[in-house]
């Protein structure tokens, strides 16, 4: 049989070594956390507290009326501080609560566990849309809309990622080693509120120890465990569902259209704490790793923790400048500063060093039609001329050359031998084309 | 404490692979270097002298071309270099004193106008050296007509020129010419080994297949183009009744094919537009060298047809761009 795979695609150093081994921990109890009031795709929620209220863990703090939003709450007792504006990962400022935490707290031990064998269909939804779990492997979509698909879409399969293709990260990998039974009990929820007949948990190769380790605990018949080669964008959602299905999504498309649910692994399992323990999405591993990062841990992380205290806590970075990169070093984002919070999103911090890093969006050297990008891109898209026609700033031609196709991987840039911006060209036609479309 | 200027700020990707275009270059003159040793070989002196006299040309293009634009010159990623060389490998060989000047202005042009004024690296639509060498061979002949004085060798009127070996380009014609000449043909394995006739790039088939093997091999070229033009001429030459393994050993068409046509900048990017493209080649190097072999042997059928393709590239491409995830198949 040939190996399931799909199209394009390159092998990258993985460098999961630096963290992999690192059992999960928590952070330190910061002096304040801050909640984005837009942490997903959708609505940006409202403030339901206002400043100088007392705020207990679990408490919402931030909800919103419409369908696809999730409602944030906090992970820490303290006080509302403020609620304004404040710098995230996205390096825009966004309306935040702040909130001053009370050191002196107990954890709450979850009062009651539901039984998993007698949770219904429409419980499962209802926990996972008060618990505002939303999708923890970088895009934010919020669950529970997944969840409930139009009437005329039957989802037969539900994937799990657990791919983590990203180079440097292990915060699923950890999880995946850590938490098993959760994992698979969740993928069991997810089976049945989809009524879907089949699971597959989908894992690189390189992750053997995690693939063997569900095995172990796998006592379903339905849910398969897979080790998919070590791709780079394996986890992309569309490639995976390519990778094992071999069915595309429909260009504009989502996977339901094509009978997938693709959830990650951190998303699976906080599904599980939310039937199970009704506990809100509150907190999440990520991974501070990275050249340049002195101590590379996976940290069990609050909801709004300032970064600064995820380097503090892995001793700091090494070198300055340094390059301070949320998610991973593919597609994440560098943060102009260290107090933007870790939202429902982060999957980790990646330290780079100023020489890993190259990208100049004003300085970069011509096209040579090398065909590297070409040869690369999982889409089959033609990124030297999307990148020609935005040196142009000829969005007609980009759209033409299928800019909307995008999943905006990375990979055209990372093999480009001028070193050009592509993926950054490629995202600004996007934004001008909707913005054409809008109009 | 933690200040702004410690954290470098820039969009993803954060890394690279951290190859260049030097990289490639360089393989592109590994390949070419069987071709220049059997060059200077078997022409000696002359082939060093025409290699030398195209890549100065060839650097100074850029050099002037590009502070005429008011951009940064980049010879180190090897491109003006590699122009040069591409263009004086397929040029005749012969130290005859005029070419000094003559070929160092087609090595300047090539870059200079052929590439830098055309559009620039990247985005000129046809071959530089192939440029250059079209219009080299169109001086050469102009001058045989307007200075033939040049021509004629004279001891007495270029006295040092005596101590350098002489090549004449006529007296050693290239296979093809003598196959329009009537003149007994070379065998397969003079071809494929060492031919000496015409230009370093027609010399040596095997030379030339050996750096083909090894561009392939390296990824900097695609299989398509070589192999789809070879076959091609292969074809139609036993369709027209031709030595088909002749055709294709003789003349510039490997190295053509297998160094020009599958120059990145001016061929196809698609897969199905590289086939096309071999195809248009060899379909119009089989008709130059059947119908007007007279006109067009002295100027390199083989060039013109690669130059005429090299029109039609971004058409091919936009024609048979491949199919996109998710969209209908």
């Amino acid at each position: 049989m040939a190996e399931k795979t799909f199209r394009g695609g390159i092998h990258l150093p993985y460098f999961k070594d630096l963290s992999s081994g690192k059992e999960i921990e928590r952070v330190p109890v910061p002096e304040e956390i801050i909640i984005p009031l837009k942490q997903s795709i959708g609505a940006a929620c409202e403030p339901t507290v206002k400043p100088g209220e007392k705020v207990e863990a679990g408490d919402i703090v931030g909800d919103s009326e419409e369908f696809v939003s999730a409602p944030l709450h906090t992970g820490l007792p303290g006080v509302v501080k403020a609620i304004e504006p404040r710098i995230t990962g996205t390096g825009s400022k966004i309306k935040s609560v702040i909130i001053k935490v009370d050191k002196n707290f107990s954890a709450a031990k979850p009062d009651k566990a539901r039984n998993a064998e007698e949770v219904s269909k429409e419980e499962i939804i209802k926990a996972v849309r008060k618990a505002g779990i939303v999708g923890m492997g970088g895009a934010a979509f919020p669950t529970p809309v997944k969840l409930t698909p139009p009437d005329d879409k039957k989802v037969d399969t539900v994937i799990i990622n657990g791919c983590e293709c990203e180079p440097f990260l292990t915060c699923d990998y950890r999880v995946m080693l850590e938490k098993p039974k959760e994992l698979l009990q969740g993928s069991k929820f997810l089976m049945q509120t989809m009524e879907a007949d089949k699971c597959f948990i989908a894992i690189e190769e390189n992750k053997m120890k995690a693939v063997n380790n569900l095995r172990k605990h796998n006592t379903f018949s339905n849910i398969d465990v897979l080790a998919l080669p070590s791709i780079y964008p394996q986890g992309s959602e569309k490639q995976l569902i390519q990778a094992i299905l071999d069915r595309e999504v429909p260009e504009g498309g989502l996977p339901f259209d094509v009978g997938v649910l693709v959830q990650n692994v951190g998303t699976t399992v906080a599904i599980y704490d939310a039937v199970i323990y009704d506990k809100p999405l509150t907190e999440r591993v990520v991974t501070v790793t990275g050249p340049n990062i002195n101590k590379p841990a996976n940290l069990l992380t609050w909801i709004g923790s300032p970064v600064k205290n995820l380097l503090e806590k892995c001793g700091g970075i090494k070198n300055k400048p340094a390059r301070v990169v949320m998610g991973g070093p593919m597609t994440g984002t560098a943060l102009s500063e260290l107090d933007a919070p870790i939202v429902k999103s982060s999957l980790g911090l990646v330290v780079m060093t100023v020489e890993d890093s190259s990208l100049d969006v004003d300085d970069f050297r011509p096209c040579v039609r090398c065909e590297r990008c070409i040869k690369a891109c999982p889409i089959g898209l033609y990124p030297n001329y999307l990148s020609m026609a935005m040196e142009e700033n000829n969005v007609v031609e980009a759209e033409k050359w299928d800019a909307m196709s995008c999943i905006e991987c990375g990979i055209c840039s990372y093999v480009c031998m001028s070193k050009r911006p592509i993926v950054y060209l490629i995202k600004k036609a996007k934004e001008k084309i909707q913005e054409n479309k809008s109009d | 404490m933690q200040t702004e200027t410690d954290l470098v700020t820039g969009p993803a990707p954060h890394w690279h692979e951290g190859v260049s275009i030097i990289d490639a270059m360089q393989d592109v003159l590994l390949a070419l270097i069987p071709i220049t040793i059997t060059g200077i070989l078997i022409f000696g002196t002359g082939a060093l002298l025409v290699i030398i006299t195209c890549v100065t040309g060839a650097v100074l293009g850029e050099i002037v071309a590009r502070r005429f634009k008011g951009e940064q010159t980049n010879l180190g990623d090897g491109t003006a270099v590699v122009t040069g060389l591409l263009l004086a490998l397929t040029l005749p060989p012969t130290a005859w004193w005029a070419v000094v000047p003559l070929y160092t202005l087609g090595g300047f042009l090539s870059v200079a106008i052929f590439r830098e004024a055309m559009g620039g690296l990247g985005r000129n639509r046809f071959n530089p050296a192939l440029m250059g060498r079209v219009f080299l061979l169109f001086g050469r002949t102009t001058l045989v007509y307007l200075a033939p004085y040049l021509i004629d060798f004279n001891p007495a009127f270029t006295p040092w020129l005596e101590e350098l070996e002489v090549v004449d380009v006529m007296a050693k014609a290239t296979p093809l010419l003598r196959v329009v000449e009537g003149m007994e043909l070379p065998s397969y394995s003079t071809l494929l080994a060492i031919y000496e006739g015409g230009s370093p790039a027609e010399t040596s088939a095997l030379a030339v297949i050996l750096g083909i093997i090894y561009l392939i091999y390296r990824g900097r070229i695609s299989w398509r183009i070589p192999i789809t033009t070879v076959t091609g001429v292969f074809l139609l030459s036993l369709f027209l009744g031709q030595d088909p393994l002749f055709q294709v050993l003789s003349g510039g068409l490997l190295f053509g094919v297998g160094f020009m046509a599958t120059d990145w900048v001016t061929r196809p990017v698609t897969d199905t537009g590289k086939i096309i493209y071999g195809l248009g080649i060899a379909v119009l190097v089989v008709f130059f060298r059947q119908f007007i072999a007279e006109l067009w042997i002295g100027y390199g059928g083989v060039a013109f047809s690669i130059l005429i393709m090299n029109g039609f590239v971004r058409y091919i491409d936009k024609l048979t761009a491949r199919r996109v995830y998710g969209q209908k198949k």
